[in-house]
């Protein structure tokens, strides 16, 4: 009769001498098949987003010149007469106070008649 | 006249000796974009993890499913690989934790009993005393050892498939699963009780 540390020892050392190394036939082409679907894959995050930024850059400045041709050419903007802005926030702070006067005045009007 | 001759047959072999390229040239012609240089590596490297894998998985599906799966991962991160160490170290690292992950989410946990053994692992307890090399013998140890692996928890399976069958270092084991070198000598002596006990639960009576 065996100890049980002896027969598990052994197996141990029998288990670690058998190495069962076989490739199946192509795995390789298999492996290479699923990244050459995705062959991006090797590039870590930051360097597909710096990627993806340059690849942003054309279309963007593309969107900038486009977008100020419009502006300059636009007829609305362009009209000579148009007030502008400064201007009406002047118009709209003399129209406050004439309404302030108004109020306070009919205030003192209306007290002078009761009496 | 013979030293030309010589010198002829001596360019001709140079001509046609094509030296291979080494790991690092290939993993830069991958991070270039050429995928292609990739399969160099996995066809170098494959029978090693494909031998570390049948540790972990018995049914060959889930053996080629890990190796996919190590090279894909390996092929992904493969912008993380510094250059310090050797490749197949990494790559290495990169299997084991692959196959951890593997026990984890596959972990059967079934005792086995000795109505379960097979004829062949029967036999591999009958003929205990002698030294044999057979393949067969070391096949039946192999499954055995599987059988005794399944009762364990995941990760003392893990420590103790790397200490004693891929005989790696306990300081290894413990850079790898990040426990202390204390810790992965205590679970490899608990989980050696575990097999201890399982064992004297399988092996024919005559033999315990």
């Amino acid at each position: 009769m065996r100890k049980i540390d002896d027969i598990l020892a052994k197996m141990l050392a029998e288990s670690g001498e058998s190495v069962e190394d076989r490739v199946p036939y192509a795995f390789e082409k298999r492996v290479m098949a699923h990244i050459k679907q995705n062959p991006q894959l090797a590039l870590n995050f930051w360097e597909q987003w710096n990627q993806a930024l340059w690849r942003a850059v054309v279309p963007c400045f593309a969107i900038f010149i486009l977008a100020a041709v419009w502006t300059d050419s636009d007829p609305i903007n362009s009209q000579p007469n148009q007030v502008a802005p400064s201007q009406s926030i002047a118009q709209s702070d003399d129209g406050a106070r004439e309404d302030l006067e108004s109020v306070v005045m009919f205030v003192i009007d209306s007290a002078n008649t009761d009496r | 006249m013979g030293f030309f001759v010589g010198f002829k047959e001596l360019s001709d072999n140079k001509s046609k000796f094509v030296p291979e390229p080494n790991d690092k040239d290939l993993i830069a012609e991958v991070l270039e974009g050429s995928a292609e240089s990739f399969e160099p590596l996995v066809v170098k490297y494959q029978s090693r993890i494909f031998a570390l894998a049948r540790r972990y998985a018995r049914r060959e599906d889930e053996v080629e499913d890990i190796v996919q799966t190590v090279f894909l991962k390996a092929y992904s991160k493969l912008s993380s690989y510094r250059g310090d160490a050797p490749f197949e170290h990494w790559l290495m690292r990169t299997a084991t934790y692959t196959c951890y992950d593997f026990l984890r989410k596959h972990q059967r946990n079934r005792e086995w009993n000795a109505s379960d053994l097979s004829e062949e692992e029967n036999d591999w307890f009958e003929n205990i005393g002698e030294e044999s090399t057979a393949e067969t013998n070391r096949e039946a140890a192999s499954t055995l050892v599987n059988k005794l692996l399944e009762g364990l928890k995941p990760e003392d399976r893990h420590i103790i498939t790397l200490l004693e069958l891929e005989h790696q270092t306990v300081k290894e084991i413990a850079e790898l699963t990040g426990l202390s070198e204390s810790n992965v000598k205590v679970k490899a002596h608990r989980a050696r009780e575990k097999m201890r006990s399982a064992l004297a639960r399988i092996a024919p009576e005559k033999y315990v």
